[in-house]
């Protein structure tokens, strides 16, 4: 369906750039997102791509609002204290994005709600904006099972991580599990080390220009993690790189494997701060 | 033992450091986490800008002017 001329108005800042056109903004319109975790990534994430014209977000998260999310997650507001997240979320960017399809889970992702939520057929990008080591395994098998596209971030103390896997353009760089193994340890969260508000929303920020880069089909981004150091203000990039042994990804990644690893790592009940 | 030519020098996380001829990445990485007190099973690393998964560590060796970056996960958000 063309544009209308007040969609062609409104996003006409987008429109003018020449990777996007009216193509890309056409493109923007049919796509399907879900997003994992509306807490201090996923909730700018969603305005971002909400403003942008996406077509379709699926928020997810069981948590509901507190007070100490406040001073980073700048959707909510006291008068949201108790909430569901996901279903103010989606109030208000229905309110102001009315273009956008919402749909709000109010559970935090898990065996049984998984299906439901990711019906591959319909999702064009999965993005991981959680807060905990255990769901991000989880996001990372469903995305390697479900053969989705995932754009990861994560945020804590000044460090900040950004990478993006698709099995279908580049399975040599692996996933998740290949770069960070389940078994590993891992010392920050955003509970005990703290984090900043502009923190979070740089990695935020970075994970929807991602997202509407892939969406626009810029595949160059995909296989990389890149790293910001909010103290020096340095960005570093690396190649992501398979792990032959993996077991999520590592045979064939359309089989078997994920869907065992998924059992094998039963997910536990998770917080997205 | 002439340490210009037992030894070698490489960076890591922007430091120079110098390292035994044919040292594997599992050994640096275990130098390094000693000396700044971390935990070798909460580190990543990246080698001249590419991932090294860890069950590269033990058979890949390290050369003269490698970039070593050593992380570990960031989980929130």
């Amino acid at each position: 369906m063309p544009l209308t001329d007040k969609e062609f108005i409104r996003y006409s800042r987008q429109i003018l750039l020449p990777e996007v056109g009216e193509a890309g903004q056409q493109t923007f319109a049919d796509a399907k997102v879900v997003i994992i975790g509306i807490g201090g990534l996923g909730h700018l994430v969603a305005q971002y791509l909400a403003a942008a014209g996406i077509g379709h977000l699926t928020l997810v998260d069981g948590d509901t609002v507190e007070v100490s999310n406040l001073p980073r997650q700048l959707l909510f507001d006291d008068s949201d204290l108790g909430l569901y997240k996901a279903l103010v979320a989606k109030t208000k960017l229905r309110r102001a994005y009315e273009q956008t399809g919402v749909s709000a889970v109010t559970e935090h992702l898990n065996h049984n709600n998984a299906e439901s939520v990711l019906n591959s057929a319909e999702i064009d990008l999965l993005l991981d904006c959680s807060d905990n080591f255990a769901t991000r395994h989880f996001v990372n098998q469903l995305a390697i099972k479900q053969q989705i596209g995932l754009v990861s971030a994560s945020a804590a103390h000044f460090q900040g991580q950004l990478l993006s896997i698709d099995q279908h353009v580049s399975p040599q760089s692996g996933c998740y599990h290949c770069l960070f193994p389940a078994d590993m340890r891992v010392n920050q969260s955003c509970q005990t080390v703290g984090v900043l508000g502009p923190m979070v929303g740089t990695l935020a920020s970075m994970q929807a220009l991602m997202a509407l880069q892939l969406i626009m089909g810029n595949k160059a981004l995909i296989g990389k993690l890149y790293r910001f150091d909010g103290n020096q203000f340095s960005w570093r990039e690396a190649r992501l790189l398979r792990n032959p042994e993996c077991m999520i990804c590592g045979n064939e990644y359309t089989s078997a494997a994920a869907k065992s690893a998924c059992e094998k790592f039963p997910f536990t009940e998770n917080q997205y701060e | 033992m002439n340490k210009a030519t037992d030894s070698i020098d490489i960076s890591i996380n922007d430091e120079t450091k110098q390292v035994a001829i044919n040292s594997t990445v599992q050994s640096v990485i275990e130098i390094y986490a000693e000396l700044a007190g971390a935990d070798v099973n909460a580190i990543a690393v990246a080698i001249n800008s590419e991932i090294v998964p860890r069950v590269r560590w033990q058979s890949e060796c390290c050369l003269a002017g490698d970039k070593f970056e050593i992380f570990s996960v960031v989980a929130g958000g």
